[in-house]
């Protein structure tokens, strides 16, 4: 590309002090301002909130979910008469589970769609961002080059994204895990009288062994095929430069000719 | 005085020194517009959440029947406001924390859990102010001077030119000296346009143009140096360009990575791990595991610190403070690391003029290292102003009054 860009312009410019002058203003631009241009536009254009804005939105939405470190929360009335209705039992004390453990399986549940809708408006906002700076790729192929490159290696922000989503399943199978031996291996009485009572409260422990639910975790990259598709964007406008010199550098061969 | 008011007219009617000139006052008006428009969203972003802020622990308190629970539910939204200059120098605004929510817990990890930008920001960087005025203008600089003697002499007036003026080098020095103040007045005027939008200080507007000048006249002086050497003009420019390649990108560059591999600082990650492995340890440890350490610090609540019951919450906190004072050594180093790092990077610059106005002009607008290092050191000093609040409550445990805690810390940013 710029090797093509060169030869393009030292067709069309005759005095040398100019067509040096000329390819250092180009590179400039092209490599030092766009990319940065690009960056600022994409800022000022989509606002990707960052966490502590975004959790700050999400928190008042998840005070009406209810505390899910305390089961008498009033929020949790309606899971109370379904699950005893599903066991038949009179109170919470008559329970074959743990309240608390239900409580804390079905806040975790809800929590964590909460939370995981809104990283994904924020990845989306991300997403949207850098899309904006592929874009401008089309005046900077500088920002084209790096940008096919990050994908096709497999260190671009999609990929930064797919790590964020898998381990955060992976977190969330294991505390489930977690919160199933809770309601069904750790007793109600035992578990309401824990903070008091010392016998009661080592009643309450489960074995270290139930931490081997935790997987090891171990992001495997996208198979090349998926990874060339994305870089497809920013290869084609590389493509389309070559074009465009090629055509330019033609244009300028015939000129001189004659 | 005459000879520059001639050289002016002749800048004027050059087509050649116009066609520098324009793109440094476009680029400088656009570096101006893009950082006021991002140091207004950071304000617009910090005024929103202030209020969210305190909305937020006002329910959370609403709902709490003990003093240990209110600590626990009640966070504090810490920040640092982008200073009236700052649009001119995002500086490290872009990498460094400036926004974090506190709460009554291990302090370490919350601080270095960063508010992350999208990742693909910092790899390229902002084009701002001082991006311009450090690493750009030196090259229109380049570009406008390199053929004051070698285009006349190409033109062939090189010599009647010097016979004519009598004092050959005033001649030059003036007209050197117009297109400087040209590109100068490009870059400067929209710069100062939007200072007086944004209602900077008068002394550190003043002290940043100074800065800008002083480093283009160090340019000049290089360009005045090469110059002498008898060569065509594209000769000239290509190894101008070549030094300007070297100073201005190639010296910073190698130093960053010089100087991180030379220096180590730990990982924030690291901080926030061992934090995470301490508290979790500390929930299984003999209670006096906790306390002894906590006294140690803290002896003035010796005489209320038995705890009996296997959860309480002084005992809570307790362990919280004390996995702060365990992961101290490695957060000192991490800050000790960074303001290193920063004042190796601050010699370093001595080599490369472009380095020393762009950490000139981040001084000035307070987005250096040290800057952000003081801001979380307000952190921290805010932290140990709710804890003294809190321990009172914790350790002598009177009756739950919602009342006490209208009296909570405020953090109060930096002037």
């Amino acid at each position: 590309m710029w090797g093509a860009l060169v030869l393009a312009v030292s067709l069309w410019v005759r005095q040398r002090s100019v067509a040096l002058g000329l390819l250092v203003l180009i590179w400039l631009l092209v490599a030092l301002v766009v990319p940065r241009i690009g960056i600022n536009a994409a800022s000022a254009a989509i606002d990707a909130p960052g966490k502590i804005e975004s959790d700050l939105v999400m928190l008042a939405e998840q005070r009406k979910l209810g505390d899910s470190h305390n089961a008498s929360d009033p929020a949790f009335e309606a899971l109370k008469k379904q699950v005893l209705d599903q066991y038949e039992a009179q109170s919470i004390e008559e329970l074959p589970v743990n309240w608390r453990g239900v409580v804390a399986g079905y806040s975790e549940q809800k929590l964590t769609d909460l939370m995981n809708d809104y990283a994904g408006r924020r990845m989306q906002a991300e997403a949207a961002q850098s899309r904006i700076v592929t874009w401008f790729g089309l005046v900077s192929p500088t920002l084209a080059v790096s940008a096919a490159s990050r994908t096709l290696a497999g260190t671009d922000l999609a990929t930064h994204h797919r790590f964020l989503r898998q381990s955060e399943a992976l977190r969330f199978d294991f505390v489930q895990g977690l919160n199933q031996l809770h309601s069904t291996a750790l007793a109600y009485a035992d578990d309401a009288a824990r903070t008091k009572d010392p016998e009661a409260e080592a009643r309450t422990r489960i074995n270290a062994a139930s931490w081997r639910l935790l997987d090891t975790f171990r992001l495997a990259p996208d198979p090349p095929g998926v990874r060339a598709a994305r870089a497809a964007l920013p290869v084609l406008w590389l493509f389309g430069w070559l074009g465009l010199l090629g055509g330019v550098i033609v244009i300028g061969a015939r000129r001189l000719a004659p | 005085m005459k000879a520059l008011l001639r050289e002016a007219r002749f800048a004027l009617h050059d087509r050649g020194a116009l066609l520098w000139l324009t793109p440094a006052l476009l680029l400088s008006a656009a570096a101006t517009g893009f950082g006021i428009a991002a140091v207004r969203e950071q304000r617009a972003t910090i005024a929103a959440l202030l209020e969210e802020d305190a909305k937020y622990r006002a329910d959370a308190l609403a709902g709490q029947e003990d003093w240990g629970g209110a600590a626990y539910a009640a966070f504090h939204l810490t920040y640092a406001p982008p200073s009236d200059f700052a649009f001119a120098a995002i500086g490290q605004r872009d990498t460094a924390p400036w926004l974090h929510r506190v709460r009554m817990l291990t302090l370490e990890g919350q601080i270095h859990e960063a508010d992350t930008a999208n990742a693909d920001f910092g790899l390229i960087g902002r084009f701002d102010f001082v991006f311009l005025a450090a690493t750009i203008a030196p090259l229109l600089l380049i570009l406008l001077l390199h053929d004051l003697r070698s285009g006349e002499r190409v033109a062939g007036r090189h010599d009647l030119l010097e016979a004519t003026a009598g004092k050959p080098s005033r001649l030059w020095l003036a007209r050197a000296a117009v297109r400087l103040a040209g590109l100068a007045l490009a870059l400067l005027v929209p710069f100062w346009i939007g200072a007086a939008i944004e209602g900077a200080a008068t002394a550190t507007v003043l002290a940043a143009s100074a800065l800008a000048c002083g480093g283009l006249a160090v340019w000049w002086l290089i360009v005045e140096v090469v110059g002498r050497i008898k060569v065509s003009s594209p000769v000239l420019l290509a190894a101008l360009i070549g030094v300007w390649l070297s100073l201005a990108l190639l010296v910073p560059a190698a130093a960053r990575a010089g100087i991180e591999a030379a220096v180590p600082v730990p990982d924030g990650a690291e901080i926030l791990m061992l934090q995470r492995e301490a508290v979790n340890a500390a929930w299984d440890k003999p209670k006096p595991a906790t306390m002894e350490p906590f006294l140690a610090r803290h002896p003035q609540w010796a005489a209320f610190a038995t705890v009996e019951q296997p959860f309480v919450w002084k005992w809570y906190y307790a362990f919280q403070q004390v996995c702060d004072q365990q992961a101290e050594p490695l957060a000192r180093a991490c800050r000790d690391g960074r303001l290193a790092r920063d004042r190796a990077a601050g010699l370093a610059a001595l080599l490369s003029p472009a380095a020393l106005v762009e950490r000139g002009l981040e001084q000035l607008a307070g987005t250096d290292t040290r800057a952000m290092i003081a801001y979380e050191d307000r952190v921290r000093a805010f932290h140990a102003d709710l804890r003294a609040f809190h321990y009172p409550l914790l350790f002598r445990d009177p009756p739950y009054d919602p009342a006490v805690l209208e009296r909570l810390p405020q953090y109060r940013p930096a002037l």
